[in-house]
Parts: C-alpha cells; sequence; structure tokens
C-alpha cells in the first residue's frame, strides 16, 4: 500500500445523505479509493459517532437540520465538513462556508475529485472549486475592505483558483514559498466569515426589515408590532443602515435608516 | 432597485415624516422645531433680561422709595418664571396670551419702577429698567399674536414708558422708544422669515416622502412583473428540458432497457443541462452574458468535453461585445476539445476591477508554444472580433502545461471613442 492509501485508511469519513442510491454510491466509491473507516447517516441526528470528515448534504428532509444549520452543527462538533448537494447556487455555497464547510461538492463530481476533496479536507485544507472560488473573489471585490498587499494577494488567488489553476501553479508562477497559496485561501475564507458574520442582520433586525421594508409599517406601528420601544426600533434600523452600507459602499449614506431598510427588503426575499 | 433611484429617492423618515437626506435633522417636522427654537430665545430673554432689574437696588441712596426697587426686581423675576413655565405647559409654543399677559405687566412693571425715583431723577431707574421692557418687545415680535395687535401692543408699552418719565422727558426718551420699535420689527421678521421656511422645507419633505413611496411601490410593481416574466421564462425552459432531455433518459431506464455509452452520455449532458439551468436562472435576473456562455458550455460538453464553471461577475457588456466574447470562449472550448488531449476544461467570467470583464478558459492538456502556433480559421476570426470591440486576448500556454485563454474587456472611458458602448 502506498503512503497516501495508508493514510487514507485512516481517515474516517461519514455520509450524511439522505437518498438511499447517493448514499450507497459515495460509500463505495470511497471504498474503493481506500477510504477504510466509513459510516453513513440520514441525517446529523443519526450520526451514531463523529468521524474526521463528513460530506454533508445541504437538502436534507424536513424535521432534520438542514442546509447551513448542519454543517454549523458538525463544525460545532469538531468535524471537517464538505456541503454536498446537487444544486449548487451562490448563496447556497457561500452560506455552507459561512457555516464553517471546508468545501462544496456537486453530487455529480467523480469518484476521484471526491476522494481529492476529502484527502484536501482530512489534512485541514479547503477544497474550493472554481465556481465558489469565483463567489469568494465577487464578494472580496464587493466589500469595503481596506486595499492593502493581503487583500491584493487574497484576490489574485481567487481569481487564479476560478479560473481553474491550482495552488501549486500559482506559488510556482508567482514564486512564493511553496503553501502561500494555501495560506492565502484560508485568509479569504476567513475574511468572509468574518464579513458574513458582521453584516448579516440579526433575527431581530430581520423582523424590523420585515415591519418597515416589506410592510411598510412607521416606526410607532413596528415597534407596537414587535413589542419594543421606538427607540428600539430605531437603534436597530441604524445598525441594519450600517451593516447595508458595509455591504454596499456605493450606495448614498445620506439616505435614512427606513430608507435602508425598505433597500434592503428589494434587495433580498423576505426572509 | 437601480443606483441613480437609491439616490434621488430622498428619504422617509422613522416616522413616515420626510426628512432630507441627513442623519443630523431632527425627526419631528421643521415648523415645530422652530418654533421650539423661537420660545426657547423668548424665554432666554425674558429670564436675562429680569437680571436688569436688580440694578437699581444698588443705587439704594440715590432712590426716593427703594422697597419699590426690590418689589420690581422680585415681580419681574417671578413674573420670567411664571413666563418659562406658562410657555412650556402651552406645549412649547409662544401663545398669544401669553405674550399678552407679558406686555401687560411690562407696563405695570414700567408704572410702578418709574416711582421708586423722584420725579425729575426717573432716569435713573428707567435706565435700569430699558432691557426688561424692550425684551417685552422682542417677545411680542416673535410671538404668534397678530401684527395689529403686536403694533397695538408695543404703542401701549411706549406711551406707558414716555407717561412714566413724565416730567422730565431727555433726548434719550427718543432712543428708547426707537428701541421698542426696533426689537419689535426684529422680532417680528426673524420669526416670520424661520417660520416660512419651515413650512417650505416641511411641504418639500412631504413631497420627497411621497415621491419615494411611490417609486418604492412603482419599483415593487415593477419587480413583481419582472418576476412573473421570469417564472413563465423559466418554466417553458423546464418544461424544454424536461421533455426534450431529462423524459427521453428516465423512460428508457425506466422501460428496463440497456443503458449504452450513448445513453450513459445523454444522461450525463442532460444532468450538466439541468444544472446550468437550475443554477443560473431560478430567481435570478437572467444574464445575457451568463445565458450565452452557459450556452457554449452546453455545446461543449455535446462534443464530450466536461467544462467547470465559475460565472460570477457583475459586468453587463453591450449586447454585440458579449456575442464577440461568447463566441470567442466558445471557439476557445471547441480548441480545448480537438487539441489540448484532455476531456476537461474550466470557463471563468469574473469581473476585472473597473467595471470590466474577463472571461477565461483554462485547460490542463498537452498545451502549445504561442509563439510557434498561429491562431487559425475560426478562432481567428473570432479573435479579430473581439479585438474590434475594444477588448484584449493573452494566450498563456507551455508545452505540457497546459493552456489559458483570457478575453478581458474594459467599457470605453468617456472620450476614448470605441463603439462599444452604443
Amino acid at each position: 500500500m502506498t503512503e497516501g492509501g495508508r493514510a487514507r485508511a485512516r481517515v474516517s469519513v461519514g455520509i450524511v445523505e439522505d437518498h438511499p442510491i447517493t448514499r450507497h454510491g459515495l460509500l463505495a466509491a470511497l471504498a474503493t479509493a481506500g477510504f477504510g473507516s466509513l459510516m453513513a447517516a440520514e441525517s446529523t441526528e443519526s450520526l451514531v459517532r463523529m468521524p474526521q470528515v463528513v460530506l454533508c448534504d445541504l437538502s436534507l428532509p424536513p424535521g432534520c437540520r438542514q442546509g447551513a444549520e448542519a454543517v454549523e452543527w458538525l463544525v460545532g462538533h469538531g468535524v471537517q465538513v464538505i456541503a454536498f448537494s446537487a444544486v449548487g447556487t451562490a448563496d447556497t455555497q457561500l452560506a455552507a462556508l459561512a457555516a464553517g464547510a471546508r468545501g462544496f461538492l456537486h453530487k455529480s463530481a467523480g469518484a476521484d475529485r471526491i476522494a481529492a476533496a476529502v484527502d484536501a479536507v482530512a489534512a485541514s485544507g479547503y477544497w474550493i472549486e472554481p465556481a465558489l472560488a469565483g463567489w469568494l473573489l465577487q464578494d472580496l471585490q464587493d466589500g469595503a475592505a481596506p486595499v492593502g498587499e493581503d487583500r491584493r494577494r487574497q484576490l489574485a488567488v481567487l481569481r487564479a483558483l476560478a479560473q481553474g489553476d491550482e495552488l501549486e501553479d500559482l506559488d510556482r508562477d508567482q514564486y512564493w514559498p511553496a503553501g502561500t497559496s494555501h495560506r492565502v485561501v484560508v485568509e479569504a475564507v476567513a475574511v468572509f466569515r468574518v464579513r458574513d458574520q458582521r453584516h448579516r442582520p440579526s433575527p431581530r433586525e430581520l423582523e424590523v426589515i420585515d415591519c418597515i421594508g416589506y410592510r411598510g409599517m412607521s416606526v410607532r406601528r413596528a415597534a407596537a408590532e414587535l413589542g419594543m420601544s421606538e427607540s428600539t426600533v430605531r437603534t436597530h434600523l441604524q445598525s441594519i443602515k450600517e451593516k447595508y452600507l458595509r455591504l454596499n459602499p456605493s450606495v448614498n449614506p445620506g439616505l435614512t435608516p427606513k430608507a435602508i431598510a425598505i433597500l434592503w427588503s428589494s434587495a433580498q426575499p423576505r426572509p | 432597485m437601480g443606483t441613480a433611484a437609491r439616490e434621488t429617492a430622498g428619504a422617509v423618515d422613522a416616522d413616515d415624516r420626510p426628512l432630507a437626506a441627513s442623519t443630523k435633522l431632527p425627526a419631528a417636522s421643521l415648523v415645530d422645531e422652530v418654533e421650539g427654537r423661537l420660545v426657547e430665545m423668548a424665554m432666554l430673554i425674558r429670564l436675562g433680561t429680569s437680571a436688569f432689574l436688580y440694578l437699581p437696588i444698588a443705587k439704594w441712596g440715590l432712590l426716593y422709595r427703594p422697597w419699590i426697587a426690590v418689589v420690581v426686581a422680585v415681580a419681574g423675576t417671578a413674573e420670567a418664571v411664571w413666563f418659562t413655565t406658562a410657555t412650556r405647559r402651552a406645549g412649547g409654543r409662544l401663545r398669544p396670551w401669553v405674550a399678552g399677559t407679558d406686555v401687560a405687566f411690562c407696563v405695570v412693571l414700567i408704572v410702578l419702577g418709574s416711582r421708586a425715583a423722584r420725579p425729575h431723577d426717573r432716569n435713573v431707574v428707567m435706565t435700569e429698567l430699558i432691557p426688561f421692557a424692550l425684551g417685552s418687545s422682542a417677545v411680542v415680535g416673535t410671538s404668534t399674536l397678530p401684527v395689529r395687535a403686536g403694533i397695538v401692543a408695543v404703542a401701549v408699552m411706549m406711551l406707558a414708558w414716555v407717561a412714566s418719565l413724565v416730567p422730565a422727558l431727555p433726548l434719550k426718551t427718543a432712543s428708547d422708544l426707537l428701541g421698542f420699535v426696533l426689537w419689535f420689527v426684529i422680532g417680528r421678521v426673524v420669526a416670520t422669515g424661520w417660520r416660512r421656511l419651515a413650512e417650505a422645507a416641511d411641504v418639500a419633505r412631504e413631497q420627497a416622502d411621497r415621491a419615494w413611496l411611490e417609486l418604492t411601490h412603482l419599483q415593487r410593481r415593477t419587480a413583481a412583473r419582472r418576476q412573473r416574466r421570469q417564472l413563465d421564462q423559466h418554466r417553458e425552459i423546464l418544461h424544454r428540458e424536461v421533455h426534450d432531455f431529462l423524459l427521453p433518459v428516465v423512460e428508457h431506464v425506466a422501460a428496463g432497457r440497456r443503458v449504452t455509452p450513448e445513453v450513459a452520455s445523454w444522461a450525463d449532458r442532460t444532468a450538466r443541462r439541468a444544472r446550468l439551468r437550475l443554477e443560473n436562472e431560478v430567481g435570478v435576473e437572467p444574464i445575457p452574458l451568463v445565458e450565452q456562455l452557459a450556452d457554449a458550455v452546453t455545446a461543449a460538453e455535446a462534443r464530450g468535453l466536461r467544462v467547470e464553471t465559475s460565472l460570477a461577475t457583475h459586468c453587463r457588456p453591450p449586447l454585440h461585445v458579449v456575442e464577440a466574447v461568447v463566441a470567442a470562449a466558445a471557439e476557445a472550448l471547441t480548441n480545448v476539445a480537438k487539441h489540448a488531449g484532455v476531456r476537461e476544461a474550466v470557463l471563468a467570467a469574473l469581473d476585472d476591477g473597473g467595471g470590466g470583464l474577463r472571461v477565461t478558459v483554462r485547460d490542463r492538456g498537452c498545451g502549445f508554444d504561442p509563439e510557434r502556433v498561429v491562431a487559425g480559421g475560426g478562432l481567428a476570426a473570432s479573435y479579430a472580433a473581439v479585438r474590434s470591440h475594444g477588448a484584449r486576448i493573452e494566450v498563456d500556454s507551455r508545452p505540457g502545461m497546459g493552456s489559458r485563454v483570457s478575453i478581458r474587456w474594459h467599457p470605453p472611458v468617456a472620450g476614448e471613442g470605441a463603439g462599444d458602448d452604443d
């Protein structure tokens, strides 16, 4: 057995997937690739013990933890998660990454690619495919992060990944010490997660957006509806405005918090 | 919502009252705000000038009836306190009856205060009373008393002033009387100007508010119509995908027929088509560039190439640029399928900074030496078309290291005169 084969035999891999055909197919593919310790479950709730790496379907049935929530729960239990889905829109992939996933795989991915992704993640790395790299790049470009050498490197690395380059190619082309690109990816993901958490409206702020943005209530009515004081609603509106402006630096900062709440509601599907 | 709309839509205050685009402006209407400021000014005048009434007490030895000076000072202070309290209780408005009472008190004060000195020495006391008396004139000017009533009130105070000085009427009396008129006029002009400005601003804010709400409703209606159109379009596309691609494969397998390599290939292509549709169309405004690139990918996959995509761009070039760029990308994918010796490629469409676009086709095939291999045929034609629209093409390849074809386009800057912005 090769060194790589021995390494795979030591990695414990779990599959959380409700569809039996996909579940069995994945188990077979991973077993063929040489992974020795395999387990499968229909949901995160059914996992009997925590493996090192989990391939977690993002579309589990109602009643189970789903999507980013399932990822977050697994990550909270010390598991390295690869999100897995038949449909990988920007929102689903970025939400999974924000929740702590270390990468995303399409269900159509071949056995070689699945094995490579598990190898990368088991070695505490990331598995960022071109589509996800492109959305991370877009997120970083849209953000109001200060321009600096770190950001320039992150943009360069994400752009290269989005264009199909590999990290080793980039280290070589840029004359960087080996492993630099990987470190930059880790930094870029960390920046994305911080941005995502900092700019995500809190549940209470979402309620304020719902009342004022979607339902067109006044502050007084929203306060009565939500059972809070008018000044608290105004504080939430101010916070919503600050988050929105950080995410959308081109928007006129003179707009009032209420106008920003309406803008936010126009740009987002109703929660 | 467009940027222009965001910037011109004004703003709506948290209480559905109009508000200019500045967070420093008060939430209440400007008329209320101005009345509040005028009242503060009047209270300050009344409290401040009441302090002058204590000065005659310092001339105790010169006074004929010094106790009157004490009574006047105490009564003046009490009246100033009453004025402040009554105004606050009246909702922060300077009511006509409060201003009228202030004038009546001032008249009594003038007459009574003058009696603290002997008839020919009354100016000794009256000089100290003048700030308080002129304060009343300013209060009447800033109040909401009708102009005629205000003039009558000031005239009464002027008469009381002259009567109090009799029999001694020095030349200074004329400047005192001029002071009454002047402070009334100043108070009136300032207060009326502020009130008119505030009313105009409130009307403007009301109009901006209405315009903003109408704009928002209009945008929502437009968005709803657009969404309906998208849904119809999406339904039609899904119908085609299911009917023309998915059903034949599923029915073939369901009927228990043999899965030949051709059927497997067709199923693979069908799955890719379905995924591209799901990821690029559901709930997303159709983007011509992404749509056309997705079609180019489907065409390449029909030739057996597996294409990973990274379509993350906000860039919306003119349609003819899109067509030229997509044609060049499709040609590059064809070249990969024909010459690279691999069955996989990556197609990326990314923002290139400054509103630009970068489309790349990357393969990890056999590569070539760009100095020895010159583009010909369809590639040469599509590259030329791209360049004619102001885009650049870069080919990066090395034998054994794969190839990368990058097509970069930037919107022409003003005055550049490129024909890409029509």
